[in-house]
Formats: C-alpha cells, sequence, structure tokens
C-alpha cells in the first residue's frame, strides 16, 4: 500500500476542508459566537468580509461552518479511535488466543450485533447530558463490532505465519506477541476500516445533533448546523445548503479514500 | 437447516436480555424523573404518583417486577400516556413502521438493483463512474436533510402531495417518507450489487456461457443474480436497522404515528417502561431481520446447506 | 426479470405520484379520506403541539389537550371569544358581600352526551374526585381557594368535606377560603368541569377512551389514535345547537413547527397553534393580511437566580445584570418583533399596565455605564469576571437563541463569562427545585387572568421561589390587596408590591410571550385574547371552503 493507491481528487479535498478548518477560525476577524444586531440575515458579500454572508443572529457562517467541521471531525476521530482501540484489542486477543476464548469473545460480538445501538446512544445523552466528550466515548463504543470481526479474521491467518512462530520458540509472552508482531502487521486494514468508520461516525453525530443532543450551543457541529438550517429551510435556504454541502463532501471523500485504501489492502482490482 | 435457525434463536435470548438490562439501568441511573413537572405538587400527590407506579421501591425490585412482566409479555404501563400500556402504543405504531421500513427496502431494491446491475454491465465506462458517483453521494446526504427538501418542492411549493401526517395510510401520505428513507438504501445496494456482479462477470464460466452464445440478459439473469445476490441479501440485515433507527427522523419530520417518535418523546420525558418497551422490540425486530437474511442467504449458497 | 420488475415497479411509483397531482387539495375530501366527516359537513382542521396527553379534564396540565377538552367540556361558565365570562351551565350567580358564598342557579336543559341530564350533583362529584388523592390530580395546586380543599389535597380529610353543596338538582352553592377575585375564570378551567359519574364508575381509569367519554360540551369525541389524528364530531345533545357551526374538527398533532407551517401552506391545516419565529418575515410575504395573528398572550419569560448564595445573592451584581440586557435588541432585532419586551414581571392585562423601571428610558450608554458601575461595585471587573452557568430547556431553539444573545450582552458590556448549559426541560425542573442552577431560564404563563399568578411565584411558600425571597413589605401588600374590596385599589397594591420585587432583580424579565396562530383567510371568528384560549365553537367556515 502506498500513496499512490491514494484517489487524487478526493485526498486533496479533504486536504483543503481540514486545512480550513484549522486556519480560517484563526485568520478570520470574527469568532463563532457574538451576536451581531446590524448583520443579521446577511448574504454573500466580499465588501464586509462575510464571504458566506451571516446567521440569523449575524454571526458569520463561514466561521461558523469551519468551527461545526472542526468539532465533527474532532468527534469523529475521538469516537473512531476509541472503537479501534477496544475492536482491535477485542480481534487480536480472540483470533491470536483461539478454541473457547475465541468462541466466547465472537458470540459475545454476535449478541451484541443484535443490540440496537442508535437507540441506546439516543438514550445515553439524553439521560447523561449534552457532553460531547460523552457522545464520542457513546459513538465510539458503538462502532468497533466491524473491525472486531475484521481484525480477528486477518489475524487468524497472520498467526499461521512464520515469524510468530518464530517468536514463539524465542519465549515471547503472548500479549508481547499480539503488541510487538500482530499488530504492526495490521495497520493496512486498520487504516482502511478506519477511514471508512470516520465519515459513519460523522453522520451518527449529525443525526443525534439534528435530535437536539450533542454539540451544545454556542458551539456548533456540522449536525447542529444542518438541524438548524432544514428548520429555517423556507427562509434561508443558505444556512441549510451550506453545512449540508460540506458534509456531504467531507463523508464522500472519506468514503473514496476508504474504499481504495481497502481494495489495496484485499488485493482487489478497483 | 432447523439446527441452524435453533443456533441463531439461541443467540437471540442473551441479547435480549442484556438489552432489557442495559435499558433498565440506564433509565433508572439518571437524573430527572417521570413526573417532575413545572406545576408544584403538594408532595403528597407526588407520592401517591410515585407509588402508583411503584417508583418508591428499591430499584432491585422494580427490576425483578420487570423481568417478571417481560416473561409474561407484558411490556408495562406507560407514564407519559395514563391509561394505555406500552403493548397498546406499539401495536398502533409498529404497522406504520413496519409498512413505511419495508416498502423503502422494496424501493431500494428496485431501484437500486437495475442501477447497479447497469453500472456493472457498462463497468469502466463514463456510465458507470456516474452512478458511483450518484451513489456516493445518496449515502453522504443524511435523510433529514432530503426529507425537509422533498417537503418543500413536493408539498409546499408543487402542492402534489401533502406535507406529513399519516392520513389512515392512504398512499400519497406515503410517498415522500418513503422515497426520503429509500434514498440512501438505493444508493448501498446499488453499490454493492455493481461490485458483486462486476466480481461475478469476470468469472470464467460466464465467460464461457457467452462464448456459448447466450445473451446477457440470460447469462445476467439466470447464471450471475444468483452468487452475485449474496452481498445484497447479507446487507438486508443491517439495511434494516438502518431503516428502523431512519424511520425515527422520518417520523418527527412527517408527523407519522410511529414507534420512532414514541421512543425519542419517551427518553425525553422519561417514560422508563416505553422507552425499555421499544429498544426491546428493536432488538427483536433486528434479530428477525437478521434470521430471514440469513435463511435466505442459506437458500441462495447451496454451499451452506450442505454444510 | 429483474428488469422487468424494474419496469414495473418504476410505473407503479409513477402512477401514485400523478394519481397525488391534486392542486389545492379539497380541506372536506381530506376529511372524507380519513373517514370523519361526511360529504358536505363542515369540517375545521386544527394543529395541536403534541397529543393530548389525557382527555380527563382533572387530570390535564398541558396545552394541547386544553384545546381538545376547550371543545368537549363546557362548565359552570364559559369564555366567550374576547375572553370574557359568559354564562354557560349556570344560568344565574350571586356572591355573598364578602365574596366567599356563591350561588349559581343552573340550567335544566343541559344534556351529556348520552341524554342524561346535567345537574349540580355532577359538579360536586367532580370537584370532590378532583380533590380526592387517590385520583392524583396535579391541577390540585389551583383549587385551594375552595374552602376544605386543602385539608382533603392532603389525605386529612374526607373528599365529601368540601364546601361545595348542590342544593336540589339545579342549584349550586360554594363557599371560598377568602375572596377570590379570579374565582369565575377558574371556573373555565379544565379541572372544574362536571365529571358524569356512572361512566367514571363504570370504567375506572378508561373512561376517557374514545368509545367510553361522555361530555357535556359543543361537541365529542369520535375516535383518537395516539401520536395522531383526535376527531370530534358535534354533540347532538348539546343546548345550544344553532349556535354551533362546525359539524367536525380534527386535531393533528405536530411539534415540529416548520413542518406544520408546511402543512398549513400546503393546504392540510386551517389553523395552527404556533409557527417558527424565524419564518415570520417569510410568512408574512406569502400570507394574506390577517392570516398571520399575533397577540399578547398572559405569560413571561425570565431569567431566575438563586438569591440565596454566591454569587447571585449581590443585589448589585443582579442589577448590573438586569442593565446589561439590551431588550429592545432582543426583541425588535432578534425576535423580530414577535414577542415584546419586558422590565417587569407580570404582564399587560386588561386594568393592568406593566410598569417601566425609570432606567428602561435611558439611553445605552448611560444605562451601560451604570451596569458597570453596579457590577465594579459588586467586586467584579474585565480581570476577575463574573463566572458562572446559565441553564435552560434546550428544546426550544428561539429560546437557544435568545440566551446566546443574552449571555453575548454581558460578555460584551460587562466582561462577565456565563455559560450555557442546555438541559433536558424535566432535568432542569428538578435542579432547579433542588437548588442546582445559580441562574436558569424560567417561563411563567399565568394560570388566571390576575396579575397574582406572577407575584404569587415569590411569596414564603410558594413552590416557585426558589431563591427563598423573604420581604416583608411584599407580603403585606399581597395580603392587603386580597383583602380590598374593589379592583382599582387592588391593581394599586399590586402595583406597589411588584415595585419592590422588581427593584430587587430576583427575576430577570426578558419579554412577554405573544400567541401565534396562522388562521385560514376563511376561518371566521377568530379573536385574539390574552389567555390564548378559542372554543371551536365560536367559529365558521366561509362558504366555499378551500375552493
Amino acid at each position: 500500500m502506498s500513496w499512490r493507491d491514494l484517489p487524487r481528487g478526493s485526498t486533496v479535498l479533504l486536504a483543503v476542508i481540514v486545512l480550513a478548518a484549522l486556519l480560517v477560525p484563526l485568520l478570520s476577524p470574527y469568532d463563532y459566537y457574538t451576536p451581531s444586531w446590524d448583520e443579521l440575515d446577511l448574504g454573500p458579500a466580499l465588501a464586509n468580509g462575510h464571504v458566506l454572508g451571516t446567521d440569523d443572529l449575524g454571526r458569520d457562517l463561514l466561521v461558523r461552518l469551519m468551527w461545526g467541521c472542526r468539532i465533527s471531525l474532532l468527534v469523529a476521530l475521538a469516537a473512531s479511535v476509541t472503537s479501534l482501540v477496544i475492536g482491535v484489542t477485542w480481534g487480536v486477543a480472540a483470533g491470536y488466543l483461539g478454541g473457547r476464548t475465541d468462541s466466547v469473545m465472537m458470540r459475545i460480538v454476535d449478541v451484541l450485533y443484535s443490540v440496537p445501538f442508535i437507540p441506546f446512544v439516543i438514550v445515553l445523552t439524553v439521560l447523561f447530558g449534552r457532553n460531547i466528550v460523552l457522545l464520542f466515548v457513546a459513538i465510539g463504543a458503538v462502532s468497533w463490532l466491524d473491525i472486531a470481526r475484521i481484525v480477528r479474521g486477518q489475524t487468524l491467518s497472520l498467526k499461521e505465519r512464520e515469524f510468530v512462530d518464530a517468536a514463539r520458540i524465542m519465549g515471547a509472552t503472548a500479549p508481547a506477541i499480539m503488541r510487538r508482531h500482530l499488530v504492526p502487521n495490521l495497520f493496512g486494514i486498520v487504516l482502511a476500516y478506519l477511514t471508512l468508520t470516520i465519515p459513519t461516525v460523522i453522520l451518527i453525530e449529525a443525526f443525534l445533533s439534528f435530535l437536539g443532543l450533542g454539540a451544545q450551543a454556542p458551539l456548533a457541529s456540522l449536525g447542529s448546523l444542518i438541524a438548524n438550517g432544514a428548520a429555517q429551510m423556507q427562509s434561508r435556504p443558505r444556512l441549510l445548503i451550506c453545512p449540508a454541502v460540506l458534509l456531504a463532501l467531507l463523508v464522500y471523500c472519506c468514503n473514496r479514500i476508504g474504499d481504495r485504501l481497502r481494495d489495496a489492502v484485499e488485493g482487489r482490482a478497483p | 437447516m432447523l439446527a441452524f435457525v435453533l443456533r441463531r434463536l439461541g443467540t437471540a435470548i442473551p441479547t435480549l436480555f442484556v438489552i432489557a438490562t442495559l435499558s433498565f439501568v440506564l433509565l433508572h441511573a439518571a437524573p430527572g424523573g417521570p413526573f417532575d413537572s413545572d406545576k408544584v405538587l403538594l408532595p403528597e400527590i407526588q407520592a401517591s404518583i410515585e407509588a402508583a407506579y411503584h417508583l418508591d421501591e428499591p430499584v432491585l425490585q422494580q427490576y425483578a417486577r420487570y423481568l417478571g412482566q417481560l416473561a409474561r409479555g407484558d411490556l408495562g404501563p406507560s407514564f407519559q400516556y395514563r391509561n394505555t400500556s406500552v403493548n397498546e402504543l406499539i401495536a398502533q405504531g409498529l404497522p406504520i413502521d413496519l409498512a413505511i421500513g419495508g416498502l423503502a427496502l422494496g424501493v431500494a431494491l428496485l431501484v437500486g438493483l437495475p442501477l447497479g446491475a447497469f453500472a456493472a454491465l457498462k463497468r469502466g465506462s463514463a456510465w458507470d463512474r456516474l452512478a458511483l458517483g450518484v451513489s456516493l453521494l445518496g449515502i453522504s446526504v443524511p435523510v433529514y436533510v432530503i426529507a425537509p427538501v422533498l417537503v418543500l418542492v413536493f408539498a409546499v411549493t408543487l402542492q402534489w402531495l401533502p406535507a406529513g401526517d399519516w392520513g389512515d395510510g392512504a398512499p400519497r401520505h406515503l410517498v415522500l417518507p418513503v422515497l426520503s428513507l429509500a434514498a440512501p438504501y438505493t444508493a448501498i445496494i446499488a453499490r454493492l450489487f455493481r461490485a458483486s456482479l462486476a466480481e461475478v462477470l469476470d468469472a470464467p464460466y460466464i465467460r464461457t456461457a457467452r462464448a456459448k452464445g447466450l445473451s446477457w440478459s440470460t447469462v445476467v439473469l439466470r447464471h450471475a443474480s444468483r452468487p452475485a445476490l449474496l452481498p445484497i441479501v447479507s446487507y438486508l440485515g443491517p439495511a434494516a436497522v438502518g431503516v428502523i433507527t431512519g424511520s425515527i427522523v422520518i417520523e418527527t419530520v412527517f408527523s407519522l404515528p410511529g414507534i420512532g417518535r414514541f421512543f425519542v418523546a419517551g427518553a425525553f420525558n422519561r417514560d422508563y417502561t416505553l422507552v425499555m418497551g421499544v429498544t426491546l422490540l428493536y432488538g427483536v425486530l433486528i434479530v428477525i431481520a437478521n434470521l430471514l437474511a440469513d435463511l435466505c442467504y442459506a437458500l441462495l449458497d447451496p454451499r451452506i446447506r450442505i454444510r | 426479470m429483474k428488469r422487468r420488475t424494474a419496469v414495473r415497479g418504476l410505473a407503479a411509483l409513477l402512477a401514485t405520484g400523478v394519481a397525488g397531482c391534486t392542486r389545492e387539495p379539497d380541506p372536506s375530501a381530506l376529511g372524507e379520506e380519513a373517514g370523519a366527516a361526511p360529504a358536505g359537513s363542515v369540517h375545521l382542521r386544527r394543529q395541536i403541539e403534541d397529543y393530548p396527553s389525557t382527555l380527563d379534564p382533572a387530570l390535564n396540565t398541558d396545552i394541547p389537550a386544553l384545546r381538545v377538552l376547550d371543545d368537549l367540556f363546557e362548565g359552570l361558565v364559559r369564555l366567550d371569544p374576547a375572553g370574557g365570562i359568559v354564562p354557560a351551565v349556570a344560568r344565574r350567580w350571586t356572591q355573598s358581600e364578602d365574596g366567599t358564598r356563591w350561588t349559581f342557579e343552573l340550567r335544566d336543559d343541559w344534556r351529556w352526551s348520552n341524554g342524561d341530564p346535567v345537574t349540580a350533583h355532577d359538579f360536586v362529584y367532580a370537584w370532590r374526585r378532583l380533590l380526592d388523592p387517590r385520583t392524583r390530580s396535579r391541577n390540585v395546586q389551583q383549587v385551594l381557594p375552595l374552602a376544605g380543599a386543602l385539608p382533603i389535597a392532603r389525605g386529612e380529610a374526607a373528599p365529601e368535606t368540601l364546601q361545595v353543596f348542590a342544593r336540589g338538582d339545579h342549584a349550586l352553592e360554594v363557599r371560598l377560603e377568602q375572596r377570590t377575585p379570579w374565582f369565575l375564570y377558574l371556573l373555565t378551567c379544565c379541572f372544574l368541569m362536571p365529571v358524569h359519574r356512572a361512566t367514571v364508575e363504570a370504567h375506572g381509569e378508561s373512561w376517557t377512551r374514545a368509545g367510553n367519554l361522555v361530555v357535556n360540551g359543543p361537541y365529542r369525541v369520535e375516535s383518537t389514535r395516539i401520536n395522531g389524528a383526535t376527531r370530534l364530531t358535534r354533540n347532538p345533545h348539546h343546548p345550544e345547537q344553532g349556535e354551533i357551526a362546525i359539524d367536525a374538527i380534527t386535531y393533528f398533532p405536530i411539534d415540529d413547527r416548520g413542518a406544520a407551517s408546511s402543512a398549513y401552506l400546503a393546504g392540510g391545516l386551517d389553523v395552527t397553534d404556533a409557527f417558527q419565529l424565524a419564518d415570520i418575515g417569510w410568512l408574512r410575504e406569502r400570507l394574506q393580511p390577517g392570516e398571520l395573528r399575533l397577540a399578547a398572550y398572559f405569560g413571561t419569560v425570565m431569567l431566575g437566580l438563586q438569591i440565596d448564595r454566591p454569587p447571585f445573592d449581590s443585589k448589585p451584581l443582579r442589577e448590573a445584570l438586569n442593565l446589561a440586557i439590551d431588550r429592545e435588541a432582543l426583541t425588535g432585532k432578534l425576535l423580530r418583533g414577535v414577542y415584546l419586551p419586558a422590565w417587569t414581571t407580570v404582564p399587560p392585562l386588561p386594568g393592568y399596565s406593566p410598569l417601566r423601571p425609570e432606567w428602561a428610558t435611558w439611553s445605552a450608554e448611560r444605562r451601560l455605564a451604570r451596569a458597570r458601575e453596579l457590577y465594579a461595585e459588586a467586586g467584579y471587573s474585565r480581570e476577575r469576571p463574573l463566572r458562572s452557568s446559565l441553564a435552560f430547556s434546550a428544546g426550544d431553539p428561539d429560546t437557544t437563541r435568545t440566551l446566546e444573545a443574552v449571555t453575548a450582552m454581558w460578555r460584551t458590556a460587562l466582561g462577565a463569562d456565563v455559560q450555557l448549559a442546555g438541559e433536558d426541560f424535566r432535568v432542569l425542573l428538578q435542579n432547579r427545585a433542588l437548588g442546582r442552577h445559580e441562574a436558569y431560564w424560567n417561563a411563567w404563563i399565568g394560570d388566571y387572568p390576575d396579575p397574582l399568578t406572577f407575584l404569587d411565584l415569590l411569596r414564603v411558600g410558594s413552590g416557585q421561589n426558589f431563591g427563598k425571597y423573604h420581604d416583608e413589605r411584599y407580603e403585606a401588600l399581597l395580603d392587603q390587596a386580597l383583602a380590598s374590596p374593589d379592583d382599582a385599589t387592588r391593581m394599586t397594591l399590586y402595583a406597589q408590591a411588584e415595585a419592590i420585587v422588581n427593584a430587587d432583580a430576583v427575576n430577570l424579565p426578558l419579554y412577554f410571550y405573544q400567541s401565534r396562530h396562522l388562521v385560514k383567510p376563511w376561518v371566521q371568528g377568530w379573536q385574539d385574547n390574552a389567555m390564548d384560549r378559542l372554543a371551536t365553537r365560536n367559529l365558521r367556515l366561509a362558504r366555499g371552503a378551500g375552493a
């Protein structure tokens, strides 16, 4: 797997979005939370510096959009990493230990597969407050099952390889083998699935924000911006279109990149 | 076959138990009770209400009572809707969810499969890339963006269809909700089918069939479809799950009296029994959906049957 | 095979679409589809913001159910379109000199929807049932003026000890604890409606189901569907048939205000119960004048402060925060003139105009300068800012926007750092009652059209007095007001009491509510009133509705 495997257009676009999310709030004279009474609902105009116009509280839309992007990406990354950590640990352990342990661990995964997690996440966030940290832990705890399965599959095939035998003969303990030999070899597939989990998580977070959970005002995530925009769609379509387009682009790029990476790792032609 | 079904059901029971326990724990651990209101109550009234719903008993006792009720199939009374049991609420709302969800999956298959087949047959061409692009967009745009846009266009501006409400099941009330819900699944099914059909069409036996002079349609329909459909069938399980959770948003936007709306309102209003009951219901639906998908898979793939 | 099914499927979809192509759906046709109103009958479609949680008049506490109940039940008296009191089941009434004894003479031609006559005994039964602890009604607090009510509610006395007596079938005598100027209004509230005893005794808790419910109002229930439409039809036993123009009503529960506006514009509703603030400019452009209705509503939105501990036990700090809020910008610009700015707690009412503190007329610079002075006096500055949090119910985007603006005003003017903490409504209530919030959003809609319903909030012992505010002069003035025999004196005393509590800045009022409705031009007889209650019997549909 190399740099050449990445789809050019999507990678560049994603990089641009991430850079913008980091830099625009720093460079812009406007912040995302101060209302401006005289600048309510302005359309896009370069003259006063509001590139995308303002929202219904007079705040600059571009800055809010970029902040929203930051929050969404942050949550997505944190949740994905959480699910990754749990999933990889679980999968590697089950695959390597094999036998009854593997059977039990995978049975647990099967059981959890059927638990309707979205309702639980809703209940969690409703009950324990609209906390960003809680949100990504909850989402992460929901998404680790797929990764666990894939990783277990890969581990099963990897553990028959010679370098694992060699390590065992040399006296390495099971945890050490898992950590030092198996995990690094899983890097490719894990990365591929990570890029595919991120868009799912972004959409889950957006869904929760739509229901009113998630990022707290005046902070915004792409999801809450979209929810607000959808509510005012008839009078100010701009407030819906801009975050929706950005979300779609983000998810699209991540999906494309993830697809390519997965194909490359699994040796399939695109 | 029977052993297979029994084994799957065997996994179902612990699942449901986990769900019931998890939801009970979560709801009771959380702040905010179901009967707080800004009309301040005399303490005696407050106590009397709580006693009537057994909220004054120790938690373990409430849990035991709940499990006992579940075993009898009784999901308990709703706290929000006085004098209505959760079973009744589910009985009223479930047909709506099943109708909309079923129709949405149907539309997704009806539209997605031909699209995917078309893209597979024309693979590598500009048509193929266009189809892929459109389908990726379908996945990237959330349902709650599509739905209000559809309402704005078809209901408010063109006035062709109603903006919401169940209307006792009249077809015109179903069109927009079903279309909004079906969109992302159409896209996913199209993509999946394209990928798997393309793979199958590369196989030697297909080339042999073509070499023997069979037309494309015969080849696709008779020889390629069965193996190509396998990933679709195994996707139907998760698709059913997605349709169930997606219906929460659809019901909110279109004011449909389905279970998704009960669930969200119940979570916000701390209607313990309703939330637990609906979560269990979702679990049951998921188990059934996965079981059916696995059965179809087994029917389609002779290798599994032999095993 | 696949391609053919695909084509068939597509054709089916198109057919559905084509069948749905009708212009401006005819309102009575929609009703027909739903099986409620037969062709030719006059049918009204109203929106309510939630599904009615109960149709038991003694138990109901929410507004959506109140709309439906206002059409199902009528009490001793009822409200006319302007909000005044007119006779209903009671033909005439008198009160004693000291206002504690009332006598009502009932009509003898009033019937329940099953034909039984409505008698004074039905009222006695209903009111005893209301106070009976076994009924578990949450409206008990409001009927405590009835003599003997409190011990019954506490479970210390039997319901029969309530001082309400039926003197024969058509005369009712009611004793009150003390003079209660809003007593007649209370009689129009749903919890004092009569109840059909035989039905309750036969069906117990299920007596409000569609098949069992017996009512005495202009309409009765035809069918209900949880989270779906509630359908009412004309009650043929109501004695005033000639005055009732509309034959059938369907109430649609739509909690999303944008969806409600969409349904109204798409022709699916005749009356909505609200619309989104953000849409107001756009709606005004699209609708005819008179369709978009905004009227004074007897409620206030304010910020409550926990005054029994730091930081808000400091009066200069509270005053500083109060002065730093630019109410005119808030209501005029942000809320687009939908709500009226409030500098005091009690909203406008006939006979009572809200006071304005002197500083309301100052220029912005003067007001902010004074605010900074007070802020400094309280010991804060930009280097040592106030740090606190403001809790609110996170469901309503209008509230969120308002509070974002308010905290931003405090930050800009004073440098105060107040964070917003959204919570669900129930959690907010619980935490508020436990005194866990330093500052919180508080909205109060008056229970009855008298300033006391607001002024009562800060009396010692009130369930809403979270900060335990206690001022002797305040209490004394309110007691005096209650005891005074004429309205003018009472209002003056109220005003004096309010001046005290406003100066102390315990609650920071933001704005007065307005009721918001969209009403189709063919709906006639609609009048806005301060309590925002308009029973459907007062409405007519113009000929050729929906054409």
